[in-house]
């Protein structure tokens, strides 16, 4: 599998920088399909999402309080945006500080189930998003990813694995 | 590779073109209003779960408050702003319009004293003399 880690430059601001992910070559981002398969249905609720980004990355940075923590393994960062708590639409990210967000894919939870395991889509989409998570880690670890300042990730952001 | 390759798309743009102003700016102040609280939370070294013992709700309550989505109620408000000791609700700026309204009819209606004064004055005068 590969990764490629690209900045949003729409979202982007003073004060975070959105990323999200391309996965095997292909054409768009994981957040480009989350916005194609859910804005048909929840219009509202993606303008929201897309705004509370916006306002994220160019006034407030990315407060631990905006987010729903723990929506992956122990540690591993990885929180979910929503647009108001009862809706249930939600998209996926890892948060790393006030200053870096990944982006991932997400979609809606219903109100009938308790874990998003018990949703084969939403499963797949929170599963890809905690790889991707443990990767970037690990390039980090291995000093391969690093911070180029306080708000942006360096160095090799192509992430190719053996699977 | 040192920074990421700058990326953008068309339904990116569509959709950040389509946010209307109004909804830009309730959102903006819903996440404002949620960070005031919590910075203030931060600053008195308070947590989730003594804030919501403090305000009588369950912990849940406050994770949804402080998420930037919330429609908080005034009473809400004057609550928080009780047991916080702080001040939240501000009135609004007024808009340019009403603004220039405001003025203009300050205006005229000085102006139109000033007429009937003269007007009192003269006749007054008039009598005097």
């Amino acid at each position: 599998m590969k990764f490629e880690i690209v900045e949003l430059e729409d979202l982007s601001g003073k004060y975070a920088t959105i990323y999200s992910v391309i996965v095997n070559n292909d054409s768009e981002t994981l957040f480009d399909k989350f916005l194609d398969k859910n804005e048909a249905i929840f219009y509202d609720e993606i303008n929201s999402i897309y705004d509370t980004l916006d306002q994220i990355a160019h006034y407030h940075g990315a407060r631990r309080h905006y987010f729903k923590e723990n929506e992956g393994k122990l540690g591993d960062l990885v929180c979910a945006i929503f647009d108001n708590p009862d809706s249930n639409l939600r998209l996926y990210c890892i948060r790393f500080g006030t200053t870096v967000i990944v982006l991932g894919g997400g979609g809606y939870k219903s109100k009938e189930i308790r874990a998003l395991q018990e949703d084969p889509k939403l499963t797949s989409e929170n599963y890809l998003i905690r790889e991707i998570s443990e990767l970037i880690y690990q390039k980090m670890k291995e000093k391969t990813i690093f911070w180029k300042n306080e708000y942006e990730l360096g160095g090799n952001l192509i992430i190719e694995t053996d699977e | 590779m040192s920074s990421a390759r700058k990326y953008t798309s068309p339904i990116i743009r569509e959709i950040k073109d389509r946010i209307p102003q109004h909804l830009k700016d309730l959102i903006h102040k819903r996440m404002s209003l949620a960070a005031k609280i919590d910075d203030v939370l931060q600053a008195r070294g308070l947590t989730n779960q003594e804030f919501a013992f403090m305000m009588g709700k369950k912990p849940s309550e406050i994770s949804r408050w402080l998420s930037g989505t919330h429609n908080f109620t005034t009473e809400t408000l004057w609550e928080i702003e009780r047991v916080l000791c702080i001040q939240l609700l501000v009135s609004s700026p007024l808009e340019p319009e009403v603004a220039k309204e405001r003025a203009e009819l300050k205006a005229f209606i000085s102006n139109e004293v000033d007429k009937a004064l003269e007007k009192y004055l003269s006749r007054k005068n008039l009598q005097l003399h």
